[in-house]
């Protein structure tokens, strides 16, 4: 996990859209499903449900296995819960920068003149 | 699933408003509380730099500078990244007077956006792929050079 979480990034980003939520909420309920049952299930073309499998499965949301002509997809959800730990990392590195300001600007005035007070 | 992608915080601290407007904007105090040095110019369009231990300097961008209320800045995901939208995520600092003291939030979003568009990243693939074809064609060309 790096600091500016660059490693969640895509995982983000392929969440950001709200379509391509409701794609990966369609393959985790059935389990395994195609792009052709998934576009009979939502209002979106099955070329649309295509593209939006092809960037969960690059986020490593989804993986597809050959069935016949189609592919069968399966849910991943292993990266939504690094996605969500690293956010709550996230919060609690700010309640910690916040808590130091708190201790900075609490400290007496007469720290003012002195730019680190604890030298 | 995740509900929401973006992170808020807030503390009630027992100084002044401006007292902890100054802590939070002058680079000599970030340098306290977040990452181990700070670059600013304390303005709207100013530019700085956070420095963390271990990683290098990240840059920012200040996009709101109101004393003594309002400071938010754009915070590049990556070394040497410019602080734009799309690279960067936003940092939203909001001071209001709450009794003798201060509400301190702080909202941090953008986390999702994409670099690049699809059509955008689709070209960048074909200029990787452009290139790793002529250094093969190349290494091809050496190899029977070597070969006869």
């Amino acid at each position: 996990m790096t600091l500016r979480g660059d490693d969640i990034e895509p995982v983000l980003a392929a969440l950001a859209d709200p379509t391509r939520r409701r794609v990966l909420d369609a393959v985790a309920t059935r389990g395994e499903a195609t792009a052709t049952m998934i576009a009979a299930e939502l209002p979106v073309s099955r070329q649309a449900v295509v593209k939006h499998l092809g960037v969960l499965d690059q986020a490593g949301l989804v993986t597809g296995r050959k069935a016949g002509r189609e592919m069968l997809y399966r849910a991943h959800l292993e990266p939504l819960n690094d996605a969500a730990r690293w956010m709550d990392a996230v919060a609690a590195e700010w309640d910690a920068r916040l808590a130091r300001i708190k201790r900075l600007a609490e400290l007496p005035l007469v720290a003012e003149t002195d730019p680190d007070p604890h030298s | 699933m995740i509900a929401t992608q973006t992170v808020e915080r807030e503390i009630v601290v027992a100084a002044p408003v401006q007292r902890v407007w100054d802590v939070l904007t002058e680079p000599r105090h970030i340098g306290q509380w977040f990452g181990s040095r700070a670059e600013l110019e304390p303005r709207l369009g100013g530019d700085g730099l956070l420095e963390f231990e271990g990683y290098g300097a990240f840059k920012i961008s200040v996009v709101r500078f109101d004393p003594t209320s309002h400071f938010s800045y754009r915070w590049a995901n990556k070394i040497g990244a410019a602080a734009v939208p799309g690279l960067s995520t936003l940092v939203e600092f909001t001071l209001e007077p709450a009794g003798d003291g201060t509400k301190q939030r702080v909202v941090e979003s953008d986390f999702d956006s994409l670099p690049l568009t699809d059509a955008e990243r689709e070209n960048e693939m074909a200029e990787h792929v452009k290139g790793w074809r002529s250094e093969l064609d190349e290494l091809r060309v050496y190899a029977e050079q070597l070969a006869s």
